[in-house]
């Protein structure tokens, strides 16, 4: 952790400048990956958060939580994401929230993998009523896609890309 | 109130009279066309805006198949078609919230799901006016009235304002995007104050330093505030998921079969061979008697609560009821299941397969 910290340390006061044109690539990458999945949870929290019973609704259909689980986590799944999403953008306590992030996303890909694979007829959800499609394997790929870009971005944080050193933690 | 009831009845009026004219008049292409359906409930939605707007025009004219391409009914841009080329002013909105109607101050029609159990949205309603606290609408021929949390929980947030003078979007569209502004502002804030003030802060107190450093401390914490905030908000605000109970309910009540459990044909072969559970034929009588799982009951989906209770007097509510249906996909195990489950049966799971895996795999 105290490497980390130093590796850091050095990119927040002028890391970057030093660094050759391939750090620069992973800064730019890192960057993006942050930024773009941190807009991403905060679109979906909104939409949940604007039409929580549709959620829900959405919820009972995926048949995998009983239903006081399934009123739980429409209350809270989307001020998580909210969180998550906030914290990413804004580059606070990045270890935690990558770690965090990645947790999210292996939830949705279990979840939306679980509804293709038993053949169920169901909206996402995973951006509130935007989305009215059903759940396909196409919506299985594009879980495994977030997934992987915020594994990504978590790595790419442990090796010393994140700008956490001006934060507390 | 009267005034709207009015307005209501003169609606329903006007739709029923409308249609019970056409009906009995000669054209035969239109005559069945016409009667109340599902279908139509788009195009009832953009009559009932135009008679609300004071257009008149003959229904029959929106019966055009460039108004309705498919036999499921209109989509959003040809109901949008068939408002403007009859004298609508109109506007589609996706991500629209219950306070945009009642800004709206006009008609709007609503894409929403036929009742709480559909899977997906497919059905129109016409938001009239809202009144005490409910969104009154018209629903093909009847006036629903909708709480807030009914209204959520049945639309897809999509509607088309329908106007016979020109719409002002940024009148609706603004206090929606300042609110969702907030939404957005008011974490980012938050976050950008803890990056930037919290080091000062935390660094002030040692202990608090270390404690900060720890990175499952961290994910706890973060998730602890999301879970805190996420109890404040749904206790607080007015459409929160903890202050409606009433409609928890109902959705729950709606999806009750979601929660019925679900055996593979392995599992429910086991319970047939060791005669565990009593199997029972949710399909029709025609398909019951074409073929069943030996031994299986018979109680179609459309049979009526008191033959139900009688089929179903000598089997003890303790017993196993294993539920099926004609395949994978068909609803009928879940909607009997359901209703064996509100009788008071409680050991009742659904053989997802059904009649067509059973047979399949037990011929061989």
């Amino acid at each position: 952790m105290t490497r980390t910290a130093t590796n850091n340390d050095s990119l927040e006061s002028g890391g970057i400048a030093r660094a050759d044109s391939s750090t620069l690539w992973h800064v730019a990458v890192y960057h993006i990956l942050r930024i773009s999945l941190g807009c991403l949870l905060l679109l979906s929290a909104l939409t949940k958060l604007q039409s929580p019973y549709s959620f829900l609704a959405t919820l009972d259909q995926y048949e995998l939580v009983g239903p006081k689980l399934a009123v739980a986590v429409a209350a809270v799944l989307p001020f998580l994401e909210l969180t998550v999403g906030a914290c990413l953008i804004t580059g606070f306590a990045l270890r935690s929230t990558w770690i965090l992030a990645v947790v999210l996303f292996a939830i949705f890909l279990f979840a939306t993998t679980s509804v293709a694979y038993r053949g169920l007829r169901t909206t996402c959800g995973c951006f509130g009523t935007l989305e009215a499609a059903d759940i396909t394997w196409g919506t299985v790929v594009r879980c495994v896609a977030f997934l992987g870009a915020a594994i990504t971005g978590m790595c790419l944080n442990a090796g010393g890309l994140g700008r956490i050193a001006a934060a507390p933690v | 109130m009267k005034g709207i009831s009015r307005i209501s009845i003169k609606l329903i009026c006007a739709l029923v009279l409308s249609i019970g004219l056409r009906a009995s008049a000669a054209d035969e292409v239109v005559s069945t066309a016409i009667l109340p359906t599902q279908n139509y409930c788009g195009l009832y939605c953009v009559y009932g805006a135009a008679i609300h707007e004071g257009i008149s025009f003959d229904f029959t004219s929106l019966l055009n198949s460039k108004y309705i391409k498919c036999s499921k009914g209109s989509s959003l841009d040809e109901l949008q078609q068939a408002a403007e080329d009859h004298g609508l002013h109109t506007l589609p909105i996706t991500g629209m919230d219950p306070s945009m109607l009642v800004r709206s101050e006009k008609p709007v029609a609503l894409f929403v799901r036929s009742d709480l159990s559909a899977p997906n949205f497919d059905h129109y309603i016409l938001y009239l006016r809202h009144v005490d606290q409910k969104f009154l609408c018209l629903d093909i021929d009847h006036v629903v009235a909708f709480t807030e949390p009914e209204l959520l929980s049945r639309w897809s947030r999509v509607g088309m304002v329908l106007s016979s003078s020109e719409i002002k979007p940024l009148s609706i569209l603004t206090p929606a995007w300042a609110s969702s502004a907030c939404w957005l502002i008011v974490p980012l804030g938050i976050a950008f104050g803890l990056r930037y003030f919290g080091p000062p802060l935390v660094n002030h107190s040692k202990g608090m330093a270390r404690l900060f450093h720890i990175r499952s401390f961290q994910v706890a914490a973060i998730a602890a505030t999301a879970v805190v905030v996420a109890l404040i908000y749904n206790q607080a605000a007015a459409s929160g998921l903890l202050v409606n109970g009433n409609q928890i309910q109902q959705i729950q009540a709606a999806h009750a079969g979601n929660f019925i459990p679900k055996l593979s044909e392995p599992a429910a072969y086991s319970e047939y061979t060791r005669k565990s559970a009593q199997f029972v034929d949710a399909r029709f009588v025609d398909d019951f008697s074409a073929g069943h799982i030996a031994g299986a009951i018979s109680l179609p989906v459309n049979l009526d609560d008191s033959s139900r209770k009688i089929v179903m007097k000598d089997i003890p509510r303790s017993a196993h009821l294993i539920i099926y249906c004609e395949s994978r996909g068909c609803p009928f195990a879940t909607a009997v299941a359901s209703r064996l489950t509100g009788d008071g049966y409680s050991d009742v799971s659904i053989y997802t397969d059904g009649w067509e895996g059973w047979r399949d795999k037990n011929s061989n």
